[in-house]
């Protein structure tokens, strides 16, 4: 049976994660900033900058194929589709809200390396640089302009959303909405509200604190990842 | 309460061993001495919630000697040989470092199968930690036949150390107090004589390169 309200809430949450997305960035960047003791953009640049290249025109190389005018949209739309299927508010079933505490170390460490590489974060990638060397997401943006690129940084943000909210409410599943009840989805949105903004600090205060690694350590760190994901899983057949 | 005792135990287990794998990716050796200092702290903090939960006064002692000799005291001291040997660069390891974080996740499967029985006939809330304690076992094993530096092959020995502190407090909740400082005192001696075999390393062949060792031989 379809419900109605579910297929609506489900949209209200999708796009309610397109619209904080840029407002995460920027409030990460801000943060960056501060810690730097720089005074940092206003946390809302990220809107500004999203309004201007969408206004502005595209520049296609002339020897550019299909793939590189449908590319953008692909990125756009699966990230959105994922944002979809993500529990940002609402999850059919309650976790237990202390479950495995220790498989939960391991996976939580496992999935923020992960999280780090996957979004181009500072261990693995400088996001503020746009020098050959250090840029693996920029270098692959270098050719876009407009709309285009609009999508796509788009797209990248709102998959750092959908990164911490999947950390923050797999590992702290408190006030999330097991029902359809409004009360109930007001605490959640407060409560993902709350631990973005914490992991966001965390994220900042990480990049401020370290540098970024060489790219011939980069596979050396996501070995550390599947090794501590390994552990989680065996820890968690074991203890059955 | 049992529950929370066993995840405290757990909890505990896994981040001493997290400590043993973070010195198979870091590198240099102030960053080795760190992950040693962090893992024996808190194994220190495991053995006393230990001693908080099986309302055992003596593991508090114990506690406070472990984050007094091995979270302080060889620390402190690994790191004044360390800033004497700065110069010396470390060879290469044997085996390189994703394969050995790979091969390390390998052995604490293995730890897994191998603590099965005792899982089985232990009945404390502890237990689930033993094959952690067990995999730590193992890959400060393989840290010490792993690498070739001496200093890092010590700190590798006193992990194994800390790896047997640690199956003891969550196997029988610790050994008493007098066998405790005799272990503690044994391996405070240890570190000093591999201490004077570094040196004499480093003076006969001017390198820590474990492997130069087998020039001895005619």
């Amino acid at each position: 049976m379809v419900d109605t309200t579910g297929v609506i809430v489900e949209a209200v949450q999708a796009l309610l994660a397109l619209a904080l997305a840029p407002g995460l960035i920027g409030f990460i960047r801000w943060m960056k900033a501060r810690l730097q003791n720089r005074r940092g953009a206003p946390v809302w640049t990220p809107y500004f900058e999203l309004r201007k290249l969408l206004r502005k025109e595209t520049v296609v190389s002339a020897n550019a194929s299909w793939v590189f005018h449908v590319a953008p949209f692909v990125v756009f739309g699966s990230t959105v589709v994922v944002s979809l299927l993500v529990p940002v508010l609402v999850t059919p079933l309650p976790f237990n809200s202390v479950a495995d505490l220790f498989a939960v170390v391991y996976l939580l460490l496992a999935l923020f390396i992960v999280m780090l590489a996957e979004t181009g974060r500072l261990p693995v990638d400088n996001p503020a640089t746009h020098l050959e060397l250090t840029m693996i997401h920029e270098a692959m943006i270098l050719e876009y302009s407009g709309p285009y690129l609009a999508l796509i940084e788009w797209a990248s943000w709102l998959k750092l959303l959908v990164f911490l909210t999947l950390a923050g409410n797999l590992f702290v599943p408190w006030g999330l909405a097991t029902s359809l009840a409004p009360a109930g989805l007001a605490i959640a949105a407060g409560t993902t509200l709350v631990k973005l903004v914490v992991l966001a600090v965390a994220v900042a205060v990480l990049e401020t604190r370290v540098a970024k690694l060489r790219l011939f350590r980069v596979p050396e760190l996501l070995a550390v990842s599947f090794v501590l994901g390994l552990l989680a899983v065996t820890s968690s057949f074991a203890m059955r | 309460m049992p529950l929370v005792f066993s995840q405290v135990a757990v909890l505990g287990s896994s981040g001493v061993l997290l400590c043993g794998i973070i010195l198979l990716w870091r590198r240099g050796v102030p960053a080795y001495i760190s992950a040693f200092a962090w893992q024996s702290i808190v194994l220190a903090a495991l053995t006393a919630a230990v001693g908080y939960f099986c309302d055992d006064p003596q593991l508090y002692w114990v506690a406070g000697l472990l984050f007094a000799i091995k979270g302080l005291a060889i620390p402190r001291l690994l790191r004044k040989v360390a800033r004497r040997f700065e110069r010396v660069v470390e060879p290469p390891p044997y085996v390189n470092t994703a394969t050995s974080l790979v091969v390390s996740g390998l052995l604490i499967l293995l730890a897994y199968a191998a603590a099965r029985p005792l899982q089985a006939i232990a009945d404390a809330p502890t237990r689930g930690g033993m094959p952690l304690a067990m995999g730590l076992l193992f890959v400060s094993l393989f840290i010490i036949v792993s690498r070739r530096k001496a200093i890092t092959q010590v700190i590798g020995f006193l992990m194994l150390e800390n790896a047997i502190a640690l199956l003891a407090v969550l196997g029988t909740y610790g050994v008493p107090l007098i066998v405790e400082l005799g272990v503690f005192l044994d391996a405070l001696m240890g570190f000093l004589v591999m201490q004077i075999f570094l040196y004499e390393i480093h003076d006969t062949f001017s390198t820590l390169d474990a492997g130069a060792l087998n020039r001895l031989k005619h």
